[in-house]
């Protein structure tokens, strides 16, 4: 039977951006999520790790437990977001080296061979591009240049 | 070239593709003939428009709509499906780097149903920059269509919001005297852009409105307060992209 590591996240209030959805995913409603998974796909839980509220998920406690599971289960790509809402690559890609497969409940992210970690990373990487962008003062001044009645009208 | 699109925010289109668009319309007709255990007709259109006489109650419709909106996206991948059959109109909006919304949406409204969609827009909390594509598998008009707010009226209609939070006259006054039901074939999709108001009213005629609706915006236009990884899927990329996306792959992960 495979064996594989969860992840939780501790949501902060307010945090769970889902617009029209205010209800945070309790812990316990995440651990149903993730045994439902792993029903699927046959496997059990070796180890429960908490994300959120000051937590950060260790690279050190996976390599600690290297070679006594399969791979690791998220509930949410929260887990590994930045306090600035991009996606921390460095951390997915240790995760990667570390766990092999990774599956992400909320995004249906699953990465089980090489070619589905690279199209996810591509995937992570365009969207970072947009959220620093997004969040940047030098595109501010872009969209405050071409909207109607800005500097260029 | 779309020509209305920027100044409307909609547009009704023609499918690039009929027959597959005929198929996609058998293949909702099977399944959901299938799923009420009624024998089907040789006119697809008819089996559709009369989909209402197997439901009792808006709760057996719902639960019906359920069933066939995940045995359908068990079957067939809807977003790339519907954005084949109308690329040449799309692509030009969205770009060549396109995002799917990963879950359509499939709206069921039989007649004198009691809960039509409400009047909202998409954007915000949206991104500014998706459009909706709205595609009935029967023909719609009247009542059993859906209702749009021109781009400028909706412009209108935010702007009294803003500035008159608590009158909802006013509001009322200007959706009733500009918004539009849209006379949309089947055959061909309404295309609207996120931030124009729409809903539905309830529907009047004596035949059943099947229909769904899906969006699509570029990866790397702004996202909105809507997480592009929960809701959307990577449709296509182009080339130039595939390799600007590698060669930062490459540095990145080294």
């Amino acid at each position: 039977m495979k064996k594989y590591l969860s992840v939780l996240h501790e949501y902060e209030d307010g945090s769970f951006l889902e617009p029209g959805v205010s209800k945070i995913p309790s812990l316990d409603l995440q651990r149903k999520a993730i045994n439902v998974l792993l029903q699927k796909r046959s496997a059990e839980q070796t180890q429960e790790f908490r994300t959120g509220a000051g937590q950060k998920l260790s690279i050190a406690d996976i390599n600690f437990e290297a070679n006594q599971f399969s791979g690791i289960v998220f509930f949410s790509a929260e887990s590994l977001r930045t306090k600035n809402r991009d996606i921390d690559l460095e951390l997915f890609n240790s995760v990667h080296k570390s766990c092999g497969e990774i599956f992400v409940i909320v995004e249906s992210i699953s990465i089980e061979n090489e070619q589905e970690f690279l199209s996810v990373s591509k995937r992570f990487i365009a969207l970072n591009y947009c959220v620093q962008r997004d969040a940047s003062d030098e595109w501010k001044d872009v969209v405050s240049q071409v909207t109607i009645g800005g500097k260029n009208q | 070239m779309i020509s209305t699109f920027k100044q409307n925010g909609f547009e009704i289109i023609a499918s690039d593709d009929l027959s597959a668009l005929n198929d996609f319309q058998k293949l909702i007709r099977d399944i959901s003939y299938k799923l009420i255990g009624e024998k089907t007709n040789e006119v697809v259109i008819d089996d559709l428009n009369s989909l209402h006489k197997a439901f009792k109650s808006p709760d057996d419709a719902n639960s019906f709509r359920l069933k066939l909106t995940a045995q359908l996206s068990n079957q067939l991948d809807v977003g790339t499906k519907i954005f084949e059959i109308f690329r040449s109109k799309l692509e030009p909006l969205v770009g060549p780097d396109v995002l799917v919304q990963k879950t359509p949406n499939l709206v069921f409204q039989p007649p004198e149903y009691p809960m039509p969609t409400e009047l909202h827009r998409d954007a915000p909390a949206n991104s500014p920059y998706e459009v909706v594509v709205w595609l009935p598998f029967v023909d719609c008009f009247n009542t059993k269509s859906m209702y749009v707010l021109d781009r400028e009226h909706s412009q209108i209609a935010a702007e009294h919001i803003r500035q008159n939070p608590n009158d909802k006259n006013g509001f009322d006054e200007i959706l009733l005297e500009h918004a539009a039901l849209m006379e949309v074939p089947f055959g061909s999709a309404l295309i609207f852009w996120s931030g124009l108001f729409h809903g539905s009213i309830v529907n009047k005629e004596n035949e059943s409105r099947l229909s769904m609706n899906i969006r699509f915006k570029n990866l790397f236009s702004p996202t909105g307060l809507k997480d592009q990884l929960r809701y959307f899927d990577v449709l296509q990329t182009s080339q130039l992209t595939d390799l600007g996306l590698d060669f930062q792959h490459r540095e990145q992960f080294r």
